[in-house]
């Protein structure tokens, strides 16, 4: 198997583990509880970064665009935190 | 555009090209539509906060098993997909045809497994308009749905071409931008996810 298709599958296995993480942790908790939200939220960070990194394969280009990206999910996520902080405080 | 997926191994970052995989129009397209679920899941969101009976009913009638399998799905096409792109572009034409044969089937699996998961909630009675949970949730997954649906016209398309011998390793640049577009649906689905089903 040569490199990229190493990497490609290394890569979906990945993404596999992290969402069964994903979904064990928010499905042996309460709705809405802090540490699986975290869990489900870092899952989905973790994933999103792997797509884009190498199935996207933004690893080969300029730094830019993952930075970019990078401030995209930053933004989307923070927004989901601070909604689930609000009912968390709530 | 570079020859393959490994030529960049000894490059200094800084000589690393510019373009983006696919080109920019395709990536302005994936920061548009990110952008726009972006919005949608605010509206969420904000609906959960003001409406919790709601959407804690609404979140106990989802099928979870069901949602699993659905991501499972969605990200082994995007597997079958990169490795579609990475066949194509070694020159291995018949390989990457199996590939994106392979990525076809797994959206037809997702919109199918979708369709089940809507005519579960119908049969139940939920509805677009129903309830706010049920109006955003039949939104947020149709728009996407909408947008997996378009990925597998795009795919069977680009197929058709890599069995006619359009794409060599010297020019699969559409086969890119496809896959772009294909791993778009997966961008959007890993932020949908955890905010509709898991949180």
């Amino acid at each position: 198997m040569n490199s990229s298709k190493c990497r490609l599958s290394a890569a979906w296995l990945s993404l596999m583990t992290l969402t069964a993480i994903g979904y064990t942790a928010a499905a042996k908790s309460p709705s809405a509880a802090m540490l699986p939200t975290l869990v489900a939220l870092s899952a989905a960070a973790a994933k999103f970064s792997l797509v884009a990194w190498v199935f996207m394969d933004l690893r080969r280009v300029s730094r830019w665009w993952s930075l970019g990206l990078g401030i995209l999910l930053a933004l989307i996520l923070g927004m989901v935190a601070l909604f689930q902080w609000g009912a968390f405080s709530g | 555009m570079l020859p393959d997926h490994q030529s960049t191994k000894r490059l200094p970052k800084a000589a690393l090209p510019l373009e983006p995989p696919g080109g920019v129009l395709v990536w302005l397209v994936v920061a548009l539509e990110l952008l726009t679920f972006a919005a949608g899941i605010g509206v969420f969101l904000h609906a959960k906060g003001t409406h919790p009976g709601e959407f804690a009913a609404g979140a106990q009638g989802l099928d979870q098993p069901l949602a699993l399998a659905n991501t499972l799905l969605l990200l082994t096409g995007g597997w079958f997909m990169g490795m579609a792109v990475a066949a194509i572009s070694q020159n291995r034409g018949l390989a990457g045809a199996r590939w994106l044969g392979l990525a076809i089937v797994a959206g037809i699996g997702f919109l199918g497994l979708k369709g089940v998961e809507w005519a579960g909630k119908i049969g139940a009675g939920a509805s677009f308009g129903g309830d706010h949970f049920y109006t955003i949730y039949f939104a947020l997954t149709g728009f996407h749905f909408a947008h997996v649906a378009a990925a597998v016209v795009i795919l069977t398309y680009l197929r058709h071409a890599v069995l006619r011998g359009r794409y060599t390793a010297a020019d699969y640049f559409d086969i890119e931008s496809g896959g772009i577009f294909w791993h778009m649906c997966d961008l959007i689905w890993l932020l949908l996810y955890p905010v509709i089903y898991l949180i």
